[in-house]
């Protein structure tokens, strides 16, 4: 058998223990993986690891359901995640505490610097499940209104839809002295995203620029007066797809 | 029970082996799957039927997972408990010290991300296409992640002793 023409990738040798192949390509693997020890073994560990990972857990879940799971299948029963929301929110708290100190020289005056006031904004009112906005999407007209009035220009939801993602709802926020908006909203998996507006410290327009902390991609510009932040604990290149939409929704 | 509800209910106990493996505690894990399903009922309109009910689940299961827990669960020391106190009960604690293997130990030292992924493939056989969309990340992605898992827990299987197979004696 020629060995040098049939090198096997790690992708191949995954795809075959998972089943992933096509006939043909299997039946060549199954050859090569005869003659050659090495890969022999590294497929059977592999398919070892599957087997363990079946057999471990099966037999630790193994017994009925828990009443509490039936309930909750038919809607009967509350969120488990106070407690765990109540955990996350001081772990938050801390990682963004010691961001903003790590970022204090970029602060200007008084303030945080958008991304981390967006940040912890985000990782405050996300995990909620009962109270993650004041005003509804049932209500966007008088929510638009209320927040432009108080921010003192017009602001409006933006329509995501486009990107999959539904208005929640939103809420007003104090940013230093001043008050400060956060859109929220989802979509049909529960993957939150939330969109921050305050008045830009230094009014100069910018591009698209990016931080990320505590798990959290941001997302964050200037555009004619107001600072733009979008935050959502999704990779950089979702999130800019995302802010170009929101971009456009503000100038149309 | 709708059709709704008893399609719901069939897939609990792959939901709860997923996030037992994925969690490491039996009562987070139970947490977590059961905030899934309240979410799931919740917006049972945006369910689409023709794609099945698993993979939606499991990206309800992901997003909270990653939304909450997964900032809880910093490298867990197994038998270490003191994370996660409310949610344990004394059966699950001799449940852990008596057969914990080192297996199951090599599998929690794993970052989060690279065991969703083993997991979703390895324990619940989901497609790798599948599991780039419930996870969020291109297929590549997903293999590279599941690569570097596999090497992790392959050290683990030479000259390992089979604790696995050790029951608590009673």
């Amino acid at each position: 058998m020629n060995h040098g023409n049939q090198k096997v990738t790690e992708d191949e040798l995954q795809r075959f223990v998972d089943g992933e192949l096509g006939e043909a390509q299997a039946e060549r693997l199954s050859a090569v993986l005869a003659s050659d020890e090495a890969l022999g073994r590294k497929a059977a560990d592999y398919r070892e690891i599957n087997r363990r990972l079946g057999e471990i857990y099966d037999e630790k879940t193994q017994g009925p359901i828990p009443a509490r799971l039936l309930l909750a299948a038919s809607g009967r029963s509350g969120s488990p995640l106070w407690h765990v929301a109540a955990a996350v929110l001081w772990l938050g708290v801390g990682a963004i505490i010691g961001f903003s100190l790590q970022n204090q020289r970029d602060a200007d005056g008084f303030l945080r610097p958008l991304p981390v006031e967006a940040a912890f904004a985000h990782a405050v009112y996300v995990p909620e499940v009962r109270h993650p906005v004041e005003v509804g999407a049932s209500e966007q007209e008088h929510l638009n209104a209320w927040l432009s009035k108080r921010l003192d220009r017009p602001i409006a939801a933006p329509d995501l839809r486009p990107a999959g993602y539904a208005l929640i709802g939103g809420r007003l926020l104090p940013d230093g002295h001043r008050p400060a908006a956060q859109f929220m909203f989802e979509d049909a998996t529960g993957q939150r995203i939330t969109l921050y507006i305050r008045h830009a410290l230094d009014t100069r327009e910018t591009s698209f620029l990016h931080a990320e902390k505590a798990g959290l991609g941001i997302v964050y510009w200037v555009d004619n007066g107001l600072a733009y932040a979008l935050t959502a604990a999704t990779g950089k290149d979702d999130l800019t797809e995302t802010a170009k939409i929101v971009y456009r929704e503000v100038n149309p | 029970m709708t059709r709704f509800e008893i399609l719901l209910v069939d897939e609990i106990p792959a939901l709860r082996r997923y996030a037992r493996a994925l969690c490491g505690d039996i009562g987070q894990a139970d947490d977590l799957v059961q905030e899934c399903l309240l979410r799931a009922v919740s917006r049972r309109r945006l369910w689409i039927s023709r794609k099945g009910m698993r993979p939606w689940l499991f990206t309800i299961l992901h997003n909270i997972f990653v939304n909450t827990l997964s900032r809880q669960i910093r490298s867990p020391i197994a038998g270490s408990t003191e994370n996660h106190e409310h949610a344990m009960t004394s059966e699950d604690n001799s449940d852990q010290l008596c057969t914990q293997s080192d297996f199951e130990k090599a599998l929690l030292q794993l970052s989060s991300d690279q065991r969703e992924v083993l997991l979703l493939v390895g324990l619940e056989q989901i497609s790798y296409r599948d599991v780039a969309k419930i996870v969020g990340v291109p297929v590549g992605t997903v293999m590279s992640r599941l690569s570097r898992a596999r090497e992790h827990l392959r050290k683990n299987l030479e000259g390992e002793v089979k604790l696995a197979k050790i029951k608590c004696v009673k």
